[in-house]
């Protein structure tokens, strides 16, 4: 019995911790995505050879390549950690996946479509701006 | 769109039953792994792809409590600690070292796998980050709860940003270091002050947005 709270307690550190990983990790995909220059490797891994303004965003681009596989490893875990195997745990993970992954999925996919063809080059916003 | 993480793990999701079956054996795993880096190292399957990721999806569906304990008792050891501590200061320095930006068909085998491989080792060296944010027990802030919202909207928030900055600011050379930074962290406050009212004013909408979150 003990044993089994300890392990209970393990894991609750381990998870309470997700929060704020969630967040480091979102951080580092709005930084991954805000690059204002070219920042591809041009065949030198000399950090002059790039200046400071490509270089710290070329390392910081880099870097922030470690938030994707942390988010897929993350969500394996969260996954399998409370599935035993069975359809009926299959079918209530699906369906709770259709309401936390599809669903917002095609709505954003919709709005960015819709941003794409009022917002970006020729469309209503840059003609007023 | 950067939702195509939320596309391939859709993906995987729908895989779990063979997942299951696969993370009973670790040589499965493995074997599967080999067989995916070798193919990825040939450049014949993308990074947007689910099977892309599936060494490093089988690694965390594999994760156990009991291994988890295990490492935080090992965590404790002061050895341990600068050992993993070099591994992160490694990691980090290895960053500069990858071939970013190359097109997919001219890519190296060799380039493909150095990428791949880093991609496989993050979620290890991570691990010790998770680790100190739950010794120093990080406060859980409220701006932590909307990180799933702030990747599904940032792109459209960086791309409108960056119009106005260059519309209003000016596209010299000097300001362009400033934006990288300005842009970040008004991208993030404004999805996240986006988030918050979402949630207070029309909180079902949001709850569809979040995806029923909590």
């Amino acid at each position: 019995m003990n044993k089994d709270i300890e392990k209970t307690t393990a894991e609750t550190v381990f998870l309470s911790f997700l929060h704020p990983m969630n967040f480091l990790l979102s951080f580092l995909i709005v930084l991954h995505h805000s690059f204002t220059v070219n920042i591809s490797y041009n065949g030198s891994y000399s950090f002059m050879d790039y200046g400071w303004t490509i270089g710290i965003q070329r390392l910081m681009y880099n870097v922030s390549e470690c938030a994707v596989p942390v988010f897929f490893y993350l969500s394996a875990f969260l996954f399998f950690r409370t599935f035993d195997g069975s359809i009926i745990s299959y079918r209530k993970k699906m369906k709770r996946r259709f309401y936390s992954l599809f669903i917002p999925y095609v709505f954003f996919c919709t709005f960015g479509y819709m941003k794409h063809l009022v917002a970006i080059e020729g469309g209503v916003i840059s003609w007023i701006i | 769109m950067p939702l195509w993480f939320i596309r391939e793990l859709m993906a995987l999701s729908l895989l779990t039953i063979i997942f299951y079956k696969i993370i009973k054996n670790p040589i499965s795993i493995i074997v599967i792994s080999i067989l995916i880096i070798t193919l990825i190292s040939f450049g014949l399957i993308p990074y947007r792809s689910f099977i892309y990721w599936i060494p490093v999806y089988l690694m965390g569906a594999s994760l156990k409590r009991e291994i988890l304990e295990k490492l935080f008792i090992v965590m404790e050891n002061k050895k341990t600690l600068l050992f993993a501590a070099f591994c992160v200061l490694a990691y980090f320095v290895w960053a500069w070292f990858l071939p970013n930006g190359i097109k997919a068909e001219e890519m190296t085998c060799a380039q493909n796998l150095e990428f791949i491989l880093f991609r496989i080792l993050t979620p290890l060296v991570f691990f010790p980050i998770a680790w100190l944010i739950c010794i120093v027990n990080f406060p859980r802030l409220k701006f932590m709860e909307y990180s799933f919202f702030v990747y599904c909207i940032h792109f459209p928030v960086i791309t409108i940003l960056g119009i106005i900055w260059d519309k209003v600011v000016g596209m010299s050379w000097d300001l362009k270091f400033m934006k990288y930074f300005v842009i970040v962290f008004l991208t993030y406050a404004l999805c996240v002050i986006m988030a918050m009212n979402l949630q207070r004013y029309f909180k079902p909408f949001w709850n569809v947005l979040n995806g029923n979150r909590k």
